[in-house]
């Protein structure tokens, strides 16, 4: 798919706040405008396997300069997501910033081991 | 925290792209395509969802290393990925283009896990269905703003009429191409 096709595909997705980001390890903050709008886009989630804290702190204030981004407030999970959100969330209102996803060691993978357990549908919608 | 209990947390994280559903990720941030490989491998669950993939901005002498491992994948898993040769400010400056050509517009909503097309309605705008119109008097609102409406006027009547309708569910959501609401 050429560029501009596959960019003009993705770009109501990202309009419509229903794409999400994957940062990875070589993640940097681009230069200022192109952060500001970054930030500036209604995220349904941020994986970070990159420290994110500058990104992060973007959104957060963006949301709450912006009405449109109001709604929905972003909260970094470092952990386990029930600690940061609690038993239920709801992505129109909170934007998760996984920020412990570049803890990554390859070839062990606990989901493989243990299925999706009610735990784990219990923070499902 | 025990190294146990981080890999538990952190698959919990990555298994809720689950909850994306049949949205899109972006991968922004890679350096060699054996990054997002591994991801590919190990990660992301084969076939089970409708989420979209979409790696921006990989250097692009690991482009072709990418599409090579992505062609050998299953066709429904190919079918999921999407590499652009593009970096972030092209990604950018096309959602701005798209920001400022596209009109307002809202087409479908999100209750609970189902998601409602809004088409039927959005119809309305037009004036074209005399008898459907009818039958919805407070659609008839819509005509009255349907050209170069602002947007926040726009979001408030399809709102009002879409809350009568989903009146009392909290985990409805009105998505558009600008940004997404609550009902």
């Amino acid at each position: 798919m050429q560029d501009d096709q596959l960019l003009a595909d993705i770009g109501p997705e990202v309009l419509n706040g229903n794409a999400a980001l994957w940062l990875g390890p070589a993640w940097q903050i681009p230069e200022t405008n192109i952060a500001m709008r970054m930030s500036g886009l209604s995220w349904l989630a941020i994986w970070s396997e990159s420290n994110g804290a500058e990104f992060a702190s973007l959104l957060k204030d963006a949301c709450s300069r912006s009405d449109r981004l109001r709604k929905r407030v972003v909260v970094e999970v470092a952990g386990r997501m029930s600690d940061a959100l609690g038993s239920y969330y709801a992505l129109s209102e909170v934007c998760p910033f996984f920020i412990s996803v570049g803890e990554r060691t390859r070839g062990i993978r606990c989901r493989r081991e243990r299925g999706v357990g009610p735990e784990t549908n219990k923070l499902m919608r | 925290m025990p190294e146990r209990e981080r890999r538990r947390a952190r698959d919990e994280q990555v298994d809720a792209i689950g909850e994306i559903r049949s949205g899109t990720v972006i991968f922004i941030g890679f350096s060699s395509a054996k990054e997002i490989i591994s991801i590919v491998a190990d990660e992301i669950p084969s076939g089970e969802t409708a989420v979209r993939f979409v790696v921006l901005g990989l250097p692009p002498s690991e482009q072709e290393s990418l599409a090579q491992h992505l062609s050998t994948l299953k066709p429904i898993e190919q079918r999921a990925f999407s590499i652009a040769r593009g970096d972030i400010a092209s990604f950018c400056a096309t959602i701005d283009h798209l920001f400022a050509a596209s009109p307002p517009r809202a087409h479908r909503i999100r209750v609970g896990k189902s998601e409602v097309d809004l088409h039927p309605t959005i119809r309305f705008i037009d004036f074209e269905k005399t008898a459907e119109r009818s039958a919805l008097l407070d659609i008839c609102w819509l005509a009255l703003v349907q050209d170069a409406c602002p947007l926040q006027v726009y979001s408030k009547i399809l709102k009002a009429t879409l809350l009568s309708r989903f009146r009392g569910r909290d985990d409805a959501e009105l998505l558009s191409n600008h940004s997404r609401w609550s009902l």
